[in-house]
């Protein structure tokens, strides 16, 4: 740890990170990253730990997404995780990424990021002065930017989730297949109440509809404490797509078009959420 | 800069000491400089499956791994999971399945299939699929392929 950092210092933020590889290789292979110093960061100790953590979870950065996806302990616990990182990518990007590449390389898209979003996990970012505990929802400032100043993400805090709780992901994407980079993406955690009938808790987290993972604070705001069967799923979901989604049209879909999925995967989302 | 980097890696049960460029992609190292040419080189950014390997028991896209990360590893070619002659049960089977049509997604197929077997031989037919969905077959032969590895995964739990 200490020799990453003296060599991210040294070489004056000239220093790209190489944990799972499966961004950046592309990145160099295509030419936009070049001629930089590669930091190998993925044996580094602890880097490669997953663990309970009270009635949470503390995943080490480099930990590979295919190995949470299938941890039974991440099954159990946070079924919601579990399913976002099983369509992360194919097996074999699955076996290499990890998470916290896929954090900090602050792809909008990020497969992992709406579900931690929803799961409200904070980031332990570790630097020359010390070491930080940053809000997942915090750590994105742009599309492939973060907040990390020359630091490394070392662990991704999830804490625990209230019992009565339930989650769902859904990505949207072009092949419907793990490979795909989401067109529009959500992840809801919402947790009714004893008698079943009130949100007591709601969490909207959405990819690749802003220019970083975001939470759907106005949809949520809409949902709580309101009748689980009644027209308040109707309102987040329009809500979602109209307030708290600010989508761009690129190659993979039109702006409004990624509205127009937000609502239905919100509304759907709300509704399976409703059914159990 | 001619840095270069000394790695032991045991590939297809061989130790071997090599010296890597930083920038060497480990399909490369096999491809260019061991002639192990059944990895193949397809799309090269990791999304169509064909230069599969295994390493350390895990199948990866060894077109996104860099040989010096392997340094320490096990890898496995498709060279190297016949034994004494003998195919593998998922060769074998795709032989019987004509699973195999042009050939160029074979090797990744199979090592992808074996790495999912290995680790799960009670894979089922969704397994497989998911599994399978990082490899591309252009021939779209995928009906044959899912039914060869689906029969050895029978096989390996002993019934028919």
């Amino acid at each position: 740890m200490e020799e990453a950092l003296s060599l991210m210092e040294k070489l004056d933020g000239g220093v790209s990170l190489l944990a799972g590889g499966t961004d950046l290789l592309v990145a160099m292979k295509d030419g936009r990253l070049r001629h930089r110093t590669l930091v190998d960061i993925k044996h580094i100790s602890n880097l490669g730990a997953m663990r309970p953590e009270d009635a949470g979870l503390c995943l080490g950065a480099a930990v590979n997404t295919r190995t949470i996806a299938r941890s039974p302990l991440v099954k159990e616990r946070f079924p919601l995780l579990s399913q976002a990182l099983a369509v992360l990518g194919s097996m074999q990007i699955g076996n290499r990424a990890t998470i916290g590449g896929n954090l900090a390389n602050a792809s909008p898209a990020a497969d992992s990021a709406p579900a931690l979003l929803a799961l409200e996990a904070s980031v332990k970012l570790v630097g020359p002065q010390g070491e930080r505990l940053v809000p997942l929802e915090n750590f994105f400032s742009g599309p492939g930017k973060t907040v990390l100043e020359r630091e490394l993400l070392t662990e991704i805090h999830v804490p625990s989730a209230p019992d009565q709780g339930r989650g769902v992901f859904y990505k949207l994407g072009p092949r419907g297949a793990p490979e795909d980079i989401c067109i529009v993406s959500v992840a809801v955690f919402a947790v009714p109440d004893a008698s079943k009938r009130i949100w007591t808790d709601v969490r909207i987290a959405l990819g690749a509809v802003a220019p970083t993972p975001i939470r759907a604070r106005n949809a949520e705001k809409a949902l709580l404490g309101q009748l689980i069967e009644g027209r308040a799923a109707e309102d987040a979901a329009r809500l979602a797509a109209e307030k708290d989604a600010r989508p761009i049209s690129d190659i993979r879909g039109s702006a409004s078009y990624r509205r127009a999925m937000v609502k239905i995967l919100v509304a759907r989302a709300l509704e399976q959420l409703s059914e159990r | 800069m001619n840095i270069t980097h000394n790695i032991r890696v045991i590939i297809n049960g061989q130790t071997r000491e090599i010296s890597v460029a930083p920038n060497e992609t480990l399909q490369d190292l096999l491809r260019y400089r061991l002639g192990l040419v059944g990895t193949k080189s397809g799309c090269e950014t990791g999304d169509c499956g064909a230069c599969t390997v295994i390493v350390d028991g895990k199948a990866v896209n060894s077109c996104l791994v860099l040989a010096v990360e392997s340094n320490g590893s096990s890898v496995t070619t498709i060279e190297g999971i016949s034994s004494n002659g003998e195919l593998h049960p998922l060769q074998q089977a795709f032989i019987d399945h004509g699973a195999v049509q042009c050939g160029f997604c074979t090797p990744g197929m199979i090592l992808a299939a074996k790495s999912l077997l290995d680790e799960d031989p009670n894979a089922n037919e969704k397994d497989i699929r998911l599994a399978l969905a990082g490899n591309l077959c252009r021939c779209t032969g995928y009906v044959s392929i899912l039914k060869a590895v689906a029969a050895v995964g029978k096989t390996l739990r002993g019934g028919k």
